[in-house]
C-alpha cells in the first residue's frame, strides 16, 4: 500500500505538469469562483462593520427623575445593566451633559449663561441585538426612577432588517458560488479524465482497482485547488486594496474612516480558500471519477 | 485453468456472438483461437478477461468463477493473467520501462522488485536498448513486444494474446509467436487469438476454430509443410473434448528463473522500426 501511495502521489504531481492546459483550465475556473467568494465575504464584512458602527450610534438615552437620590440613580444603573440585551450602560451626569450641549452650541452658548442646568442625569445604553431593541426599551421604561426614555426605534428596526438581509444574501451568494465551483471543478476534472480515458482503460485492463485509478486524479484536483486558493488570496488582496483606496472618499461621507483593513481578514480568507480549494478538488474529482468509472463499467471498458 | 461450459453471449442488440461454447484449456497448454471476423474471437477474449459477462453458461478461470465474480474482485482476477492487446494499449506519456513497470505498480509491488523484474522482462523481449524510448518512437512490432513485456511483468501463468501479430510483418509475426512458444515452454499457459491460419499451421499446437460463435474444430492440426508429410490430426492423438497440453509445464519454474539466453535464442534481437 505504501509503495502504491508513493507512486500514485508522484503520478498526481506529474499529471499536474503533464496536463498543463487542463490544469490551467481547472485552476482558472476555481480561481474565479474563489475570488467571487472572497469578494462576497469582504463586502459582507464591510457592510456588517458599517451597520455595526451605525448601531453603536443608535443609543437609548434613559433620563433619571430629578427627585431620585444618588443611591436610587445608582440602583437604576445596576438594574439596567442586569437587563438582557443591554451591551453597555454609561452614566452621564447632568453637568457633563450640559457642558456637552454648550460645547456643541459654540458661540450661541452665551444664551445659556446664567441659566440653571435644566438637564437630568442620564444613562447611555447600547443594545446587543437590534432585533430586540423595542423589548429592551419597554423593559427600561418599567424600571423605577425613569423619567423618560429617548430612542430611535425606527432606525433600529431598519438596521436590524438590513443586517439580516445582508447576512442571508451573503450566505446565499457564498453557498451558491461554492456549489458552482464544485460543479465546475468536477466537470473540468471529468474532461481531464475523458482526455485520459485510454490511460484509465489500460489501468483497468491490467488489474488496477478503482482507488488506484482515483487517487492520482484526486490528488491532482487537490493540488489544483490549493494552487487556485493561493492565487485567489493574492488577487483578492490586490483588488481589495485598490477598491478600498478608491472608495475611501465615499466611505468617509458615510462616517467611516475607510474599508476594513485586509490584514484583519487575510488569514481567514487564506484558510477558507485553501480549505475550499482542497475540498472542491478532492470532492469534485471523487464525484466525477466515480461517475465516469460507473459509466465505463456500463459501457464496457473496451469502448473508445 | 480456463473452462467454458455451455457459454452463450448475446449482446443487447440481439447479436449472438458465442453459442453454447464448451471447452477446457489446461495449465501449460498453448492454444490458438482462430476465426474470421465476426466469428466470436473478440467476445471470447472479452469474456476471459471479464470485459464482458456471459448471457448463459459457466466460465471458470484461474479458480475464479466469473459468473459469481463481484466488481470488487475483478481487478484481482485480472492480475492473475497477462494480456497482450492487438492495439498494444501502451500509455503514450510513459516510456517503455514505465509502461511495463505500470502493471507491477498497479499491484503495489516494491520499487526494488519492479526494477529487477522490469529490466528482466524488457531484456526478454529484446528491448533493453529502448527502455527509455516513448511508444511513438517504436515500430509496431516493438510496441507489441512492450505490450508482451507488460503482460509478463507480474509473472502471470496465463498469457492471453489478442491478434499479437496483427500489426507486424510476417518475420516479426514469427518472432512474436516464437517468443510465446518459449514462454509456454517455461510453463505459462498461452491463449493466442489470431485470424492468420497460415501462421497457426507452422506450429504443432492446439487450435480452436470459431465460426459464427460456435466451436467448429478443436485439436492439434497436422503441420502443413511441403517437405514433410502431414501429421495425424491432433484430435486423434489426444481423444476427448480437452486435449492434453502439447508440452508439459515445468512445475515450480518462474519466468525470472529462466535464463534470458535460453528463452531468446534466435529471437531476442531488437526489431527494426
Amino acid at each position: 500500500m505504501g509503495n502504491s501511495l508513493g507512486y500514485l502521489t508522484r503520478e498526481g504531481l506529474r499529471n499536474v505538469l503533464h496536463n498543463r492546459l487542463m490544469s490551467l483550465a481547472s485552476i482558472s475556473v476555481l480561481f474565479s469562483c474563489l475570488v467571487m467568494i472572497g469578494s462576497a465575504f469582504l463586502v459582507f464584512a464591510n457592510l456588517n462593520a458599517m451597520i455595526g458602527s451605525i448601531e453603536a450610534q443608535n443609543v437609548i438615552m434613559v433620563f433619571v427623575k430629578d427627585t431620585s437620590t444618588t443611591k436610587q440613580t445608582e440602583q437604576l444603573g445596576v438594574e439596567i445593566r442586569a437587563l438582557l440585551n443591554v451591551e453597555s450602560c454609561v452614566f452621564v451626569p447632568k453637568e457633563e451633559a450640559f457642558q456637552q450641549q454648550i460645547d456643541q452650541l459654540g458661540s450661541a452658548a452665551e444664551l445659556f449663561e446664567g441659566i440653571d442646568n435644566p438637564l437630568p442625569d442620564a444613562y447611555k445604553v447600547t443594545v446587543a441585538d437590534m432585533n430586540n431593541f423595542q423589548t429592551t426599551v419597554k423593559n427600561i421604561e418599567q424600571l423605577d426612577n425613569v423619567l423618560r426614555v429617548r430612542e430611535n426605534s425606527d432606525l433600529a428596526s431598519k438596521l436590524a432588517s438590513l443586517k439580516s438581509a445582508a447576512t442571508y444574501i451573503s450566505i446565499g451568494v457564498i453557498a451558491l458560488l461554492l456549489i458552482v465551483s464544485l460543479f465546475i471543478i468536477s466537470n473540468t476534472i471529468r474532461v481531464t479524465m475523458f482526455s485520459r480515458r485510454l490511460e484509465i482503460r489500460i489501468m483497468k485492463s491490467v488489474g488496477a482497482t478503482s482507488w488506484f485509478i482515483r487517487w492520482p486524479f484526486m490528488l491532482e484536483g487537490m493540488i489544483l485547488g490549493v494552487l487556485a486558493g493561493l492565487l485567489a488570496e493574492l488577487a483578492v488582496w490586490g483588488v481589495y486594496e485598490a477598491v478600498s483606496r478608491s472608495l475611501k472618499g465615499l466611505l468617509s461621507t458615510l462616517g467611516r474612516s475607510g474599508a476594513l483593513p485586509f490584514s484583519d481578514y487575510w488569514h481567514i480568507l487564506l484558510a477558507g480558500f485553501l480549505i475550499i480549494g482542497f475540498l472542491a478538488g478532492a470532492v469534485g474529482s471523487l464525484f466525477s471519477m466515480g461517475k465516469y468509472l460507473k459509466e465505463q463499467e456500463c459501457a464496457g471498458i473496451d469502448e473508445e | 485453468m480456463i473452462e467454458f461450459i455451455n457459454v452463450t453471449k448475446k449482446y443487447p442488440n440481439g447479436t449472438v456472438a458465442l453459442r453454447d461454447v464448451s471447452l477446457k484449456i489446461d495449465p501449460g497448454e498453448f492454444v490458438f483461437v482462430v476465426g474470421a471476423s465476426g466469428a466470436g474471437k473478440s467476445t471470447f477474449l472479452k469474456l476471459i478477461i471479464r470485459e464482458e459477462v456471459s448471457s448463459s453458461g459457466i466460465i471458470k478461470i484461474n479458480k475464479y468463477n466469473l459468473n459469481t465474480l463481484s466488481k470488487r474482485e475483478i481487478p484481482y482476477f485480472r492480475r492473475t493473467m497477462g494480456v497482450v492487446f492487438q492495439d498494444f494499449r501502451l500509455i503514450p506519456s510513459m516510456n517503455v520501462y514505465d509502461n511495463v513497470a505500470f502493471a507491477m505498480r498497479v499491484i503495489g509491488a516494491k520499487e526494488k522488485d519492479i526494477r529487477k523484474r522490469v529490466t528482466y522482462v524488457i531484456s526478454l523481449v529484446g528491448l533493453s536498448s529502448k527502455a527509455r524510448c516513448m511508444p511513438n518512437e517504436l515500430s509496431g512490432g516493438e510496441q507489441q513486444r512492450v505490450s508482451l513485456a507488460r503482460a509478463l511483468a507480474n509473472n502471470a501463468n496465463l498469457i492471453i494474446a489478442d491478434e499479437p501479430t496483427g500489426n507486424v510483418d510476417p518475420q516479426m509475426s514469427k518472432e512474436i509467436v516464437d517468443l510465446f512458444m518459449r514462454l509456454n515452454e517455461g510453463g505459462a499457459t498461452v491463449v493466442m487469438v489470431t485470424h492468420e491460419h497460415s501462421l497457426v499451421r507452422c506450429y504443432d499446437k492446439r487450435v480452436i476454430i470459431l465460426e459464427n460463435g460456435s466451436v467448429v474444430s478443436d485439436g492439434i492440426p497436422a503441420r502443413l509443410a511441403p517437405s514433410e508429410p502431414a501429421k495425424p490430426p491432433a484430435v486423434e492423438e489426444t481423444p476427448g473434448p480437452h486435449p492434453k497440453p502439447y508440452l508439459p509445464r515445468r512445475q515450480g519454474t518462474e519466468i525470472t528463473d529462466i535464463p534470458v539466453a535460453d528463452l531468446l535464442a534466435g529471437s531476442g534481437k531488437d526489431g527494426g522500426r
